[in-house]
This record gives structure tokens, C-alpha cells and sequence, in this order.
């Protein structure tokens, strides 16, 4: 069950590949942020099904966009990512409402399987 | 899976990883007035009164000779800890080898049995342990 | 709306609403006109409707509803009458018993009947049911907990996070009332390939089972049936929840502040070795954890008022049936004491106030009963008296010897405080209606069973053609108590100070012996001496030049006990032994002393009742 989905990274080479990932599979780019705080403008005009987060980032983090964008709506379906040494990091972030997490790196089924239950949920 | 071997009297039980606590080596026992024969006291564990069962006695063995080591369980089991002859080092098994006991295993205290390397294991079941201590204790 | 996060709050609410409603429906029986306390009943019987229809509890809403309409025209016509209030009390028992439908998770009960009994003629549901929207299909919340186990596939990188997801995951499902490893373990990343979580479900297995089948990282899911002690764990979560003010709140954490506060002085102290700096952080430690300690106590406090109201109901409702005229005194009902106490009086204290009003009034159609409480240093003594008939102490005597409970020597030497104590023997009082005490004793021995096993003592007193009163001693905290330390056979134990009279030492010459037990003059009587060491099979002491002795009550009776050494009177905080060892004879918990020792609190009497079972 596609639908519209924001992609959060700092890094051009991880948006691409998570846009092509989820294009390729029919959901729609509502837009791309390189960090937090522009997820979070991005997030307040499109409302996206879901948010895919890069936690470590310039400006704002990851885990501090979350906050925001759940201040926003707390029904917002945010998923973060990040590499395996930053465990802790996942934990916190989804003791802060994250609903789920992708570790990277990562395959393109295992992204659509998170991305897809969570859409569900 | 990950198993823990240990000795009681002349036989080899095992209990699996994730059903312990922590192991304590060196325990200070306290003796419990009335305790039923099973019971052998209890220890200071991390702030909390864990009664200890004498295992050995449990299994219609002697009790342990000298210091025994403390197997402190998983905390549904009340907690309660374990006195045990001694420990051998762990165990990782794959989840198919050790099948629940059926007609092969007459003991109701083993859930079930395999060979590790020439010795014959059981695989103690804890709920036969709680039933059997809440048989000696309840009045 | 989602509904179960609001219904805790609902519950303790409408608790609070009811508990008003019957206080009113009882001070309106004396003051049938007070519009005062008419308008006030009505207030409350609109907000339980208000918050029932709201939470979508449908028969509550119904049933406040109506009680409200009747309210209504009670209060435009200025009085109620004494039918009505037994009707309203009667609609308050029922709005009880949907309190208690819905806190226990299931249906709510129907009150079509008890609408129907009070005035066929006017339709009730019809307002109701437009107010209320008819609940819904597959809505019913089921009521057992249940435990679901999920293990992950051995190839999951990171568990830890996946648990919390799974963890979380199983809080939409229902109520998680408790998960191995805990929240706290996951998040410090003390976790395995597996998490078992217990809940209150609302959804079915197969639903929950179809979720969590969406997870790859989940290898099996399954749905194991509790340990053999489940029965032993329900038991401990019965009182799950406090309310707590935010303002105790707030002194607690403000304490914890200070804490933090001179944790840091003491290391700074440390790092200089500056002795003044440690010795004074360690006295500012020692005030802050005396003070956390009252504040945490308070918190489990609670006031005896809502028990004392309910057990005015009960009086109301007997006198009633029975048409006599009871007037009920009471006081103290502000006296504070421990949670876990007030919920093990609930059921003695019914009991001894059915016992005042069925045969304190005997022989009379009137009277007073009164119920007092009140605070002596850290005890609490709850008394339950009437001005009836009182017992006959001559009566006592030949029953107990009748019954075996005394020798023909001991009727004649016992003291009349000693013989009311007898009440309490198990089957002391059978159905047996020549006696003229017939009942007075049934169900006497529970009460001091449940009494003592909170670590508090019973006392009876009487005065034919005066009165009994009935007098309970408990400890403030059960968590918390004061106790004496003994030792026997080199094992320490502890004994709850308000199970003991005094303790002593005597000479070897103050002993006497008749026959072969050994006594000694206490006070004005002779009192059986008991040597500890015995009872707990434990090797025999040597002769000593004086005897440590505690004085205390067991099984009615007052007794010696023999221990090697009295060694002090300590605070401790008491410990549960975990399920199903608290069941052992003799042990009743225990407590870690300071130097890191363990000490068992005492239970004379399960040990003194299996010795004679044993015999």
C-alpha cells in the first residue's frame, strides 16, 4: 500500500537511494531534507504518510526533527535510520516516538517491509 | 540457543541462558527460621531477598558439599535462585537440537535430554521446580 | 476516543463520586429535608452521568441518569423520603457494582430490573439511548491478562531497538501490565532473542498474532500459559495504581535534587580527603533519606474515610432489616494508614461490625455503636464498641471447658482478659443457641487471622450489661515497621514491635513449674514460657545465669518466649519473600540490616499452629 513519504538524510548518496527505492515501488517523493530542520518545514506543508529520518545530521538532528514534527502531529508516522554502532541512538528515538527504525545499510525489501507496516498501522 | 551446564550430585542439568539472571560465585547464605529441608536459605541479591533452593536435595540427591554456586533466575520466577554442585562453561546449541522430552524422558524434573560431547545432559524444567517447592513450602 | 487511557482516571473519579453519594444518602436519612445536601447528591449523580456518557459506559450513564431525575423532583418538592433513599442507596450499590464491571474490564452489568422496580411508568431509556451512541461490535475488552512471547529470528542486528519497536507495539494491542525484559533493561540494552509480555488484551490471538506475523525480524510468536505461580502473582498486582497530588510530587523530586546536590559535596569531599566535607554530607544524606522516607510513606497513605463510610452503610442497612434503632458514632475517620493495611481491614472490620449490631443488641432494640480510630506514636488502633449486652465472662468459662480449649485448673486461675481473648479460638462458637454468646465468636478467628498477619493484634473487652468493644492494633506501614531484634542458636530474627507486650529479663528463680510446662509470674498472672529454640528444632542452649524473654500473644494467649539475646529495636523495611516461599510456616518476610544481613521476621504463630497439627 504505496503512499507519499518524506526522505530525511545529510547525505545525497542515501536520499537517492531510499527515493529509488520507494519510487520504484510507487510511493510518492512529497521532498528531500538534508536536515532537520528543513524536514520539519517540508513535513508541515505536504503532511506526508511517513518520514524516513537520518538521526546524526548538521543543524538540527534527527531525533530533535521528530520532536517537532510529533508537536506538529502526534499521529506522524516517522521511521529513522541509522548505522548499526548507534543502537542507543535508536532507542532514544523511538522512546521518542519513532515508530520504527531501518538499520543501514540496508536492503530495498527490508525499507518497504518497515515502510509498509508502519503506512498499515 | 544458549545453554548453562551444571553439576548436581553425579549428574549434568542444564538451564537455558535466558532463564538466568546472574550466576553468584561467592554467596553469603543466610539461614531462614522453619525452612522447609529444600530451602536453603537466602541471599542479598542487588538490594532484594532471593530465597535459595537446594537443588541437589530438590532432586533426591546429597546437599552441596562445601560452597555452593547460585544460579539467580529470570525475575518471573519470583526470583528465586539455585544452589548448584558446580558449573561447566556454556553452551550454544541450534534450536533443533534439543527437542522437548516426550516418552523418552521419564524424570517429571527433565524437560529433556541430549549428549554434548560424551556427557548426557537434562535439560532441567523450571515449572516442575516451582511446583515442587510450593509443595514443600505451602502449609 | 481512545478510551482506555482515560478509564483509570474514570474509575478513581467516579469512586470518589460514589463514596459522596452514599456519606449524603446517610446524613439525609437523619435530615430528610436538608436541600442543602439534596442539591449536593444531585450534583454528584449528574457528574457520574456526565463522565459515564462520555467514556460510552452505557448502563452507568442510563442508571445515573435516572437517579438524577429522581433527584430532581426530590429536591423541587424539598425533601426525600426514607423509601427513596433506600431506592437511591440501592441505585448506588448497583453504580458500585458497574464501577467494579468496568475496572475489572468486563461488560457492564444490566440495569434494566433495577429501573423497572422503581417506577414502571416512566420510560427510562429513552433519553439515554440517544445520548449514549450504542457500542459498538467486537468492542468487548477481554479480561484475563495474557501473556505473549515473541522471539526473534537469530539474525536480527541490533535487538534491542527491535524489542522496544515490539514492546510498543504490543501496548496497542491492550494494556501491558509487565514485559521480560523490562522497558528498563531494553533500553539499556539488556535484552535476548526474545520478549514476553503480559497484557490485558483487547484485540484477539489471531489478531495480535497477524500484526506481529508482519515483522520479519520475528521468528515465532506464540502464546505461552503463565508459570505454575501465576495464581501467586495476580495476588501482588491487585493494587496497581495511587493517585498521587502533584505537590507530593513535587517534594519528591525536590528532595531528589537535593540528592544530586550533596552526592556531588561528598565526592568533592572525597577527591580532597576533607574529612569536616565528608562527615557533613554524609549528616545532610542521613536527614535527606529520612525525609524521602516520610515522603514516600505518605504517599502509600491513605484515610480511613472511604472504609468508614461503608461501614456505616452496613450498619444502616442492619438495623434496617432488623428494625432496630442504631445510632453510629464515629471518629478519626482522617486518621491516615498504610494502603495495603486499609484494604486487608475491609473484610475484619465488616465482620466485627455485623457482630456489634446481630448480638451486641441482642436483647436490645437500641443502641449506640461506636467506631473510633486513632494515632498512638507509630501505631494505629481501630476500636469497634457497643453499649449491648456485652459477654458474660462465666459463660466463656464453661464453654471452654466444654470445648477442651482450658483444663479444669486453668478456668479457675485465668484472668477474664485472657478468657475474651478465647473468642478468637477457631470454633470456639458454634451454632450452638443455648449459650446466649452463640455467634458472637463466629468468624472471630478469621478476623485475628487477618488481623496478625499484617502484624497487628486483636484485644477484646467486655462488660456484661455494658458493652464489648473490640480494639485492633496495626502498624502505620506495612513496608515500613519497627522491630524487634532477637537471636536464637546464632540466627538472627526480627518480631513487629506491635506484636510484642515487653520484652524482659529474668532469673532463673522467678521460673515456676506446673507439671511440665514452665511459667512465670508476669504482671498478675502466671504466663507459659516457650523456648524458641525448640519450636524451631534448633539444638539446645546452655544454662545461662538470666533469661531473655518477649512477651507477646499467640494463638489467645499470653506467652513467655525464650530467646538467646534480646539485641535492640530497629526500623526496617520489610520485604515480601517472593511466591510461593512466603507460604512457609514461620517466615512472614524479611529485611537487609544495614551491615548487609539478612533477617527473617518471625510468625509465631503459623510455627505454634503447624507444632500443633503436628502433635
Amino acid at each position: 500500500m504505496p503512499g507519499r513519504v518524506l526522505v530525511v538524510d545529510d547525505a545525497l548518496f542515501m536520499r537517492k537511494m531510499l527515493t529509488d527505492i520507494f519510487s520504484q515501488a510507487g510511493w510518492e517523493i512529497v521532498g528531500e531534507a538534508e536536515n532537520g530542520e528543513q524536514a520539519v518545514a517540508i513535513y508541515q506543508q505536504q503532511r506526508p504518510d511517513l518520514v524516513t529520518m537520518d538521526i546524526v545530521m548538521p543543524v538540527m538532528g534527527g531525533i530533535e526533527a521528530l520532536k517537532a514534527i510529533l508537536q506538529l502531529e502526534a499521529q506522524a508516522r516517522v521511521v529513522v535510520c541509522s548505522a548499526l554502532g548507534q543502537k542507543h541512538l535508536i532507542l532514544d528515538a523511538i522512546t521518542a516516538g519513532a515508530r520504527d527504525f531501518i538499520v543501514k545499510p540496508f536492503q530495498s525489501d527490508q525499507v518497504l517491509e518497515v515502510a509498509e507496516r508502519v503506512v498499515a498501522s | 540457543m544458549q545453554l548453562l551446564p551444571f553439576e548436581v550430585g553425579n549428574e549434568i542439568y542444564a538451564l537455558e541462558l535466558i532463564d538466568i539472571q546472574e550466576i553468584v560465585e561467592t554467596p553469603h547464605l543466610h539461614p531462614f527460621p522453619a525452612a522447609p529441608a529444600t530451602v536453603s536459605g537466602a541471599i542479598a541479591f542487588h538490594g532484594r531477598i532471593v530465597p535459595v533452593v537446594d537443588l541437589p536435595c530438590l532432586l533426591g540427591f546429597d546437599s552441596p558439599q562445601g560452597s555452593p554456586r547460585i544460579i539467580v533466575l529470570a525475575n518471573h520466577y519470583g526470583p528465586f535462585a539455585l544452589a548448584v554442585d558446580r558449573l561447566r562453561p556454556l553452551i550454544g546449541l541450534d534450536k533443533g537440537f534439543v527437542k522437548d522430552a516426550d516418552a523418552g524422558v521419564k524424570e517429571p524434573s527433565v524437560r529433556s535430554l541430549f549428549t554434548w560431547k560424551n556427557d548426557m545432559i537434562s535439560l532441567l524444567d523450571l515449572h516442575y521446580v516451582v511446583a515442587a517447592i510450593e509443595a514443600t513450602c505451602v502449609k | 476516543m481512545d478510551k482506555e487511557k482515560y478509564r483509570n482516571m474514570y474509575l478513581a473519579e467516579t469512586a470518589e463520586h460514589l463514596q459522596a453519594m452514599s456519606e449524603i444518602l446517610l446524613r439525609l436519612d437523619n435530615e430528610p429535608e436538608n436541600h442543602h445536601e439534596i442539591d449536593a447528591l444531585f450534583r454528584e449523580a449528574h457528574s457520574i452521568k456526565g463522565m459515564a456518557a462520555t467514556m460510552e459506559y452505557a448502563e452507568t450513564a442510563r442508571l445515573a441518569h435516572r437517579l438524577e431525575d429522581d433527584l430532581d423532583k426530590c429536591r423541587k418538592r424539598g425533601s426525600v423520603s426514607s423509601v427513596e433513599i433506600d431506592q437511591l442507596l440501592a441505585g448506588v450499590d448497583l453504580l458500585e457494582a458497574l464501577h467494579d464491571d468496568i475496572s475489572q474490564g468486563r461488560e457492564e452489568r444490566r440495569v434494566e430490573t433495577y429501573l423497572q422496580t422503581l417506577n414502571p411508568q416512566v420510560p427510562s431509556d429513552v433519553p439515554m439511548s440517544q445520548m449514549v451512541p450504542e457500542k459498538e461490535e467486537g468492542d468487548q475488552i477481554a479480561a484475563e491478562p495474557l501473556l505473549v512471547q515473541i522471539d526473534l529470528a537469530e539474525t536480527v542486528p541490533v535487538a534491542a531497538p527491535r524489542l522496544l519497536v515490539l514492546l510498543k507495539k504490543c501496548s496497542d494491542f491492550g494494556t501491558v501490565l509487565k514485559s521480560w525484559p523490562s522497558l528498563e533493561q531494553i533500553l539499556n540494552d539488556k535484552v535476548d532473542a526474545r520478549l514476553l509480555v503480559q497484557l490485558r488484551p483487547r484485540l484477539t490471538r489471531q489478531e495480535m498474532h497477524a500484526q506481529l506475523a508482519r515483522y520479519s525480524d520475528v521468528e515465532e510468536i506464540s502464546f505461552p500459559k503463565p508459570p505454575a505461580t501465576s495464581g501467586l502473582g495476580e495476588r501482588r498486582q491487585k493494587s496497581a495504581s495511587v493517585r498521587v497530588s502533584t505537590e507530593r510530587l513535587d517534594q519528591l523530586i525536590n528532595l531528589t535534587g537535593e540528592l544530586i546536590t550533596t552526592r556531588y559535596q561528598l565526592q568533592d569531599a572525597l577527591k580532597q580527603q576533607h574529612v569536616q566535607g565528608l562527615d557533613d554530607g554524609v549528616g545532610q544524606l542521613s536527614r535527606l533519606v529520612k525525609n524521602l522516607h516520610h515522603q514516600v510513606l505518605q504517599v502509600r497513605m491513605v484515610s480511613l474515610r472511604a472504609l468508614f463510610s461503608r461501614l456505616s452503610r452496613i450498619v444502616h442497612d442492619l438495623a434496617r432489616s432488623s428494625a432496630k434503632k442504631i445510632e453510629l458514632q464515629i471518629d478519626g475517620a482522617d486518621i491516615e494508614i498504610d494502603r495495603a493495611i486499609v484494604e486487608e481491614l475491609v473484610d475484619p472490620l465488616i465482620h466485627m461490625v455485623r457482630n456489634a449490631v446481630d448480638h451486641g443488641f441482642r436483647d436490645k432494640d437500641q443502641g449506640v455503636i461506636s467506631l473510633k480510630a486513632w494515632r498512638d506514636r507509630d501505631q494505629v488502633l481501630v476500636q469497634v464498641a457497643d453499649d449491648g449486652s456485652g459477654i458474660d465472662p462465666q459463660t466463656i468459662r464453661r464453654i471452654a471447658r466444654e470445648r477442651g480449649l482450658l483444663s479444669s485448673a486453668q478456668v479457675k486461675t485465668v484472668r477474664d482478659y485472657d478468657l475474651y481473648q478465647l473468642i478468637c479460638q477457631p470454633g470456639f462458637s458454634t451454632a450452638d443457641t443455648v449459650t446466649g454468646i452463640s455467634g458472637r465468636g463466629v468468624g472471630m478467628d478469621v478476623v485475628k487471622t487477618a488481623i496478625e498477619a499484617i502484624g497487628g493484634l486483636v484485644l477484646i473487652d467486655s462488660t456484661p450489661g455494658e458493652g464489648t468493644s473490640i480494639t485492633l492494633k496495626l502498624p502505620l506501614s506495612l513496608a515500613i515497621i519497627r522491630v524487634l531484634l532477637i537471636e536464637s542458636a546464632g540466627m538472627s530474627m526480627a518480631i513487629p514491635i506491635t506484636r510484642v507486650i515487653q520484652a524482659v529479663e529474668i532469673s532463673p528463680a522467678e521460673i515456676h513449674s506446673s507439671g511440665k510446662q514452665l511459667m512465670v509470674h508476669y504482671q498478675d498472672a502466671f504466663i507459659p514460657l516457650l523456648s524458641l529454640r525448640k519450636i524451631l528444632k534448633q539444638s539446645k542452649g546452655t544454662k545461662k545465669d538470666s533469661l531473655s524473654l518477649v512477651v507477646t500473644e499467640v494463638l489467645g494467649r499470653r506467652i513467655g518466649l525464650v530467646v538467646d539475646r534480646l539485641i535492640g529495636q530497629q526500623e526496617v523495611f520489610v520485604q515480601r519473600l517472593a511466591p510461593p516461599f512466603d507460604q512457609s510456616p514461620g517466615c512472614a518476610g524479611g529485611t537487609i540490616l544495614g551491615n548487609g544481613q539478612v533477617v527473617f521476621l518471625l510468625d509465631l504463630q503459623s510455627l505454634l499452629e503447624r507444632r500443633k497439627k503436628e502433635v
